[in-house]
């Protein structure tokens, strides 16, 4: 048996009730469950089926959605369905169990971009490009206009980051925009005078992106200045004045669900694959990927097939929903939940 | 032997499939709520009958997916012609879809 006060040089400290808050790497023993327990990373990487989203479901579905927030408190608005009138709200929040509707977006379309927190959110641009402003601010229960991009194109950008801080986006579909990019200051864009390496759009993505303007991170989506276009593997990060290629993700789509913190924390869920002919699996990834600075690593399939989905949260956690099959399925009201790696405490077991 | 098998069930939502599940099976999800799970498998097996899952023989969950195929081709078929769906040069174009062979 091991001493842990040889090994560490320490005494472990014997409390009725796990301390709060507890810092990575701090042991202790509960005397009351007698047990010793660790703070640490939990690796999990599964995917679970979350609660029946109300927006979608048999006859009518949802793609398109800008999705923002975390895996449980998320937030959905808008979204393109032929069934759906524009003059429903389609606003509605998640809290990881249940459904809720709420203050309803100021205007139509698809495709707009979110990102942000369920209580300090931003949702702006979408199709029709470039079509009327659609750039607000959402507190959680109204949302606020505010100022929109430069760039004409306002779709199928990879965005991130947060209300107050800086943030960066991504349009590459025509040339000469393609690998434009813009920041967000909290009040106003501009241009960061900066080109992605590999020029792409997401093709129907509308939460794709991952960190900030310090710390940002894209992949995949359809390459090149076309048309025609070509799906890419390739990702690359942001550090505020330049992007840099990084390894690549290992399959190859568009209008996928990409999100994460940094641009060493991302995941990619879903998206279209090559192919025009629409079936299932062969047209739509359920595979998912995540990055933790160093390479992309492919994590267990999600329950379901979908390209032009939505979702909130990253790596560590992330709910996902909307999304179609182009027909090829029925639509669906799914709703994937995944758990990646996470702070948490750990029994140390002996044996 | 087959490697995998077809269960026919319906998602109701939050727990039909949990993290605990998603460790030890591997999900795929097909038109007409068929999903292929490892065959001779008990989590896989304790999972179908946690869901109330019917199993289907390769030709059966074919013919679930192929009558849902009709439908969804008729779904198609019946969109006006200048719908989104229709249009090639809209976001939302889609094209008539078309079916797979199952595989165990």
């Amino acid at each position: 048996m091991t001493n842990y006060l040889d090994i560490k040089g320490q005494n472990v400290q014997s409390v009725a009730s796990d301390p709060s808050p507890v810092a990575i790497g701090q042991v202790w023993y509960n005397t009351t469950s007698n047990t010793a327990k660790v703070r640490g990373f939990i690796s999990s990487n599964t995917w679970a089926t979350g609660a029946t989203m109300p927006l979608v479901g048999p006859g009518q579905y949802l793609s398109y959605a800008s999705g923002f927030g975390t895996k449980d408190a998320a937030v959905s608005a808008r979204g393109y369905s032929p069934v759906i009138p524009p003059s429903t709200p389609n606003v509605v929040h998640y809290d990881g169990s249940t459904w809720t509707s709420h203050t309803g977006y100021p205007d139509g379309g698809t495709s707009a971009q979110g990102f942000g927190l369920q209580s300090a959110g931003i949702v702006f641009g979408g199709d029709p490009s470039p079509g009327p402003a659609r750039n607000y601010s959402y507190d959680g229960s109204a949302w606020t206009s505010i100022n929109g991009p430069a760039l004409s194109v306002y779709s199928d950008m990879y965005t991130g980051g947060t209300t107050g801080a800086a943030f960066k986006t991504v349009a590459a579909k025509t040339s000469p925009t393609a690998g434009f990019t813009e920041e967000w200051d909290g009040t106003n864009w501009s241009d960061a005078s900066a080109t992605m390496n590999t020029s792409r759009y997401t093709s129907g993505g509308t939460r794709a992106g991952a960190g900030d303007s310090s710390a940002g991170l894209i992949a995949v989506g359809n390459a090149g200045n076309g048309p025609p276009y070509s799906l890419s593997t390739a990702s690359e990060s942001y550090d505020g004045s330049s992007w840099s290629s990084t390894p690549s993700a290992s399959q190859a789509r568009r209008g996928m669900f990409m999100s994460g913190a940094s641009q060493t924390s991302g995941m990619i869920y879903g998206g279209r694959l090559p192919g025009p002919a629409p079936s299932i699996p062969s047209a739509f990834s359920n595979g998912t990927e995540t990055y933790d600075g160093t390479s992309w690593t492919t994590r267990a399939n999600g329950p379901f097939h979908a390209t032009y989905l939505t979702g909130a949260g990253g790596a560590e956690g992330a709910t996902t929903w909307g999304g179609d099959t182009e027909g090829a399925s029925p639509p669906s009201n799914y709703v994937g939940e995944f758990t990646g790696v996470y702070e948490g405490t750990v029994t140390i077991q002996t044996s | 032997m087959a490697d995998y098998q077809y269960i026919e069930a319906t998602c109701w939502g939050k727990g039909f499939i949990t993290h605990e599940d998603s460790r030890h099976i591997s999900f795929e999800n097909y038109a007409g709520n068929l999903w292929k799970i490892p065959n001779n498998d008990q989590h896989a097996n304790r999972w179908s009958a946690g869901v109330a899952g019917v199993k289907k023989t390769l030709v059966e969950a074919q013919a679930i997916y192929d009558a849902d195929l009709v439908v969804r081709q008729n779904a198609w078929d019946a969109l006006p012609d200048d719908a989104p769906e229709k249009d090639a040069s809209s976001s939302f174009y889609w094209a008539r879809p078309t079916g797979i062979t199952l595989t165990e």
